[in-house]
């Protein structure tokens, strides 16, 4: 028994943010300091009544679409985001009544950030594996843009929102990836370096507006990213019996373009290894990866027979690493 | 001991994309706008690119002058 990666579909939300109109109003920034530290040139941005769960719900549409998956074969549906429509009900279980999947699908939550993706990889592929699920519809999307504070353009400046659908099934036709084994790990000391604090059972309210607000130690998670990324794509190559010069492709969390260059360059991989997207889009935590992915799908960057490791690493601090076979053409 | 202060000094004006004649060993983030939150960020990645360094996670946030990268590479044997 096997696990493969069926298709992903992609959705953006349809405002487009420039780094003109970002800083306008702010002292101490320009667009070009935007873009020459983080690559982007513009990000999607939801609009007031937009929410993830919109994104999700039009990506899982488009997927359903252009892949031809019949809908009342998915058994699974998970959710991945860290901006539900609800405290409760879970975004998971509107969505099993919005798509008009069968009553039948286990529905739920994956509350992780940037290493959703792969998180849910590794449980929909063990999913399969158990003979527990035949067809898990993985969305991950995220409306990060409405936790930033407009002013504070060191975090708002990096942010994006979108959304993507991913099958992952037990049947091997037409697929475009064979999912391999991944590696997670957990560091909840990193906890207050990526954070909202105030809205949940914590700290209901707050007068204070950095609490309402996301906040970010972008130099102690940049350090993080720098060691637990080698150390977990080591622990994963140790684990199937890989070195990292075997591995064609490296997907890394898209964290902005200009970090996943810094990172190439840190391991000392070769720039056409790495792929490099969304400077248009934004960081759209646990939708990064498969947005790339999709991209390289259309675009023919990879081979069948390649061998890619997708790194998914961020808020918590979460991460996990998956190993893949590509296979479409 | 294999690098020298002056090597510093050009790799930290390459971080915060200003003049080399900015950076002096006693400049602080403080005194230098360029010297934000993600200049901190391309820091790291410097000591990690340039020197092989991996800082906890705490101690990256201490990188706001001159003397503190110094003394990073100092207590790591590379910078007499």
């Amino acid at each position: 028994m096997s696990a493969f990666l069926h298709a992903i579909a992609t959705e953006v939300a349809a405002r487009v943010q420039t780094n003109d109109e970002l800083v306008a109003g702010v002292d101490g920034w320009t667009a070009d300091r935007i873009f020459t530290r983080t690559g982007l040139t513009e990000r999607r941005i939801a609009a007031g009544d937009e929410t993830a769960g919109d994104l999700c719900c039009r990506a899982a549409e488009r997927l359903f679409a252009e892949s031809g998956i019949d809908r009342a074969t998915i058994d699974t549906l998970i959710v991945c985001t860290q901006s539900p429509d609800y405290f409760l009900p879970s975004t998971a279980c509107v969505l099993q009544d919005r798509l008009r999947l069968p009553r039948s699908v286990a529905a739920f939550d994956l509350g992780l950030g940037c290493s959703g993706y792969t998180y849910g990889l590794w449980l929909a592929r063990s999913l399969v594996l158990s003979e527990s699920s035949s067809n898990v519809l993985l969305l991950a999307g995220d409306t990060y843009s409405k936790y930033c504070h407009p002013q504070d353009l060191a975090v708002a400046s990096l942010f994006g929102d979108g959304a993507t659908a991913s099958v992952i099934t037990k049947s091997p036709e037409s697929v475009w990836a064979k999912i391999g084994p991944s590696v997670l790990g957990t560091d909840g000391r990193g906890a207050a370096n990526l954070i909202v604090r105030a809205g949940a059972s914590r700290l209901p309210t707050s007068e204070t507006p950095s609490d309402r607000y996301l906040h970010m130690d972008g130099a102690e998670i940049a350090s993080f990213a720098v060691s637990t990324v080698k150390t977990v794509v080591t622990s994963l190559l140790d684990k199937v019996g890989l070195r990292w010069p075997d591995i064609d492709g490296f997907v890394f969390h898209q964290a902005n373009p200009t970090f996943v260059q810094r990172l190439t360059a840190a391991y000392r991989l070769p720039p056409e290894k790495v792929p490099i997207g969304l400077s248009n889009v934004g960081n759209t935590c646990s939708a990064t990866i498969p947005m790339v992915l999709e991209q390289c799908a259309r675009s023919g960057r990879f081979q069948p027979g390649q061998t890619l490791v997708l790194v998914g690493f961020g808020v918590g601090y979460s991460w996990a690493a998956t190993l893949i076979e590509w296979k479409k053409s | 001991m294999d690098v020298t202060v002056e090597q510093v000094l050009a790799g930290i004006a390459e971080c915060l994309r200003t003049e080399r004649a900015e950076i002096t060993t006693a400049t602080t983030a403080a005194e230098l706008p360029a010297w934000d939150s993600l200049a901190v960020v391309e820091l790291v990645f410097m000591l990690q690119r340039d020197y092989d360094l991996e800082l906890p996670p705490a101690q990256a946030t201490t990188l706001r002058s001159v003397e503190a990268v110094l003394a990073v590479l100092r207590a790591a044997g590379r910078l007499a």
